[in-house]
């Protein structure tokens, strides 16, 4: 196969200049390769890695934290919230200072909070 | 004791923050309960309440914290606090009687129904004199009425608020404190801390960002929050105090008890001392329940 026959092949002989590099005859093999490389690279972290440790590592992502980003609802801004964030939360929106309400965490999920009601409080 | 906690909350300020992370730290099994998300049902207890061994009522409005605790208790689970405890201390009417009933010196109090009866509340108090909602925190809606003309914008505007309560006019002296306030947190009448909260203003709330510094109680200050407690039907409660001079009176105890501030402003460790406590209250309240059913 030369290198026009594979061009034909890859759907790509409508007669433009392929960029400066391009070697389709090996794509499908750098695909493939890449595909295995992926397969290994997971099946080498289940081999060496045991699951007590993939789990203590989710429970040191709880514990320790580590910042999360979202964007405020209101005004759109990057958001960095805190790693220890709890469903009924509330977090103020550092850039329009709207107090957002935490819905979800994982991933975090945030709405407007309710307005102060009179009856709030201690 | 493992224990399996619900916690009423409808906002998770600071306060159930440092509750829940205790709770969690001590290997406790923790049931966030959004009261907005519940419909209570009088005949039978939802998912959320299943095997609990108390709930902590953390609800931020009073009218949802008083029907949820209510549930509580008609589903046979214990609840911090009592819906007793909240139904007097969520209403300072209900209150004022509560403290005076039980001999604790509390600011003279009138409550009246309309303007005219309201003015005439004020004028036997004389100026300057306050003016409360019978159901409020954080020290909103308060007045510190100065003269006679203030009285009647303010009892005008109260008058056509709209909500009923606010034509329940809660008259009361003016305690003319040293510009401080003290707040104890205590457990069935035994404090945990307590803190001065000082202002320039007249109302010397955290809330309103008053200064807070620890403090140290005294034996008359130690019974009276003994007193107080017991007289609202005990619990975890926050009593506040004013000096007057070489005594103190008692002004309010709250329900919801918020303790960030304390926090804070003293050494101890506030949420550790009440999660003990809830420890002890789980265990009391196991303990009678299997004495019943052995009975």
């Amino acid at each position: 196969m030369n290198r026009a026959e594979n061009r034909r092949g890859c759907g790509r002989d409508d007669g433009r200049r392929p960029p400066p590099g391009t070697n389709y005859l090996f794509d499908d093999i750098r695909k493939r390769n890449r595909g295995l490389k992926l397969f290994n690279t997971v099946r080498g972290c289940f081999r060496t890695l045991n699951f007590t440790n993939i789990f203590e590592g989710f429970k040191g992502y709880h514990r320790r934290g580590w910042s999360t980003m979202t964007q405020c609802v209101e005004c759109g801004a990057d958001l960095t919230l805190h790693a220890d964030l709890e469903v009924g939360e509330i977090v103020d929106c550092t850039t329009c200072g709207a107090e957002l309400e935490v819905i979800d965490v994982e991933p975090p999920v945030l709405e407007k909070a309710p307005e102060l009601e009179e009856d709030w409080g201690e | 004791m493992t224990l399996q906690v619900g916690i009423l909350y409808s906002r998770i300020r600071r306060d159930e923050k440092l509750l829940l992370n205790e709770l969690r730290e001590r290997g406790h099994e923790v049931e966030k309960i959004d009261v907005r998300k519940q419909a209570f049902d009088i005949q039978e207890a939802g998912e959320a309440f299943d095997d609990l061994d108390l709930v902590i009522d953390r609800c931020l409005a009073t009218s949802r914290s008083l029907y949820a605790t209510r549930f509580c208790e008609a589903y046979g689970i214990p609840v911090v606090n009592s819906n007793e405890t909240a139904e007097v201390c969520a209403d300072k009417v209900k209150n004022s009687l509560a403290l005076e009933a039980a001999g604790v010196p509390t600011p003279a109090t009138k409550v009246a129904f309309t303007k005219e009866s309201a003015l005439e509340a004020i004028e036997s108090f004389g100026y300057p004199c306050v003016l409360k909602p019978v159901v409020g925190s954080w020290g909103r809606l308060m007045a510190k009425i100065d003269s006679k003309s203030a009285a009647e914008a303010i009892l005008e505007h109260k008058a056509t608020l709209g909500h009923y309560e606010h034509k329940v006019f809660y008259v009361q002296e003016f305690v003319d404190k040293p510009g401080r306030d003290m707040r104890v947190l205590a457990v069935d009448g035994e404090p945990i801390a307590a803190m001065a909260r000082s202002s320039e203003h007249w109302l010397t709330n955290a809330a309103k960002g008053a200064k807070t510094e620890p403090f140290e109680l005294d034996d008359e200050a130690l019974e009276l929050v003994e007193k107080a407690s017991d007289a609202v039907g005990g619990g975890l409660l926050g009593v506040d105090l004013m000096e007057t001079g070489d005594s103190y009176t008692v002004h309010e105890v709250n329900h919801t008890v918020e303790f960030k501030a304390l926090n804070d402003a003293v050494d101890i460790d506030v949420p550790g001392a009440v999660v003990d406590w809830l420890e002890e209250k789980a265990q009391s309240e196991a303990d009678t329940r299997s004495m019943e059913v052995r009975a």
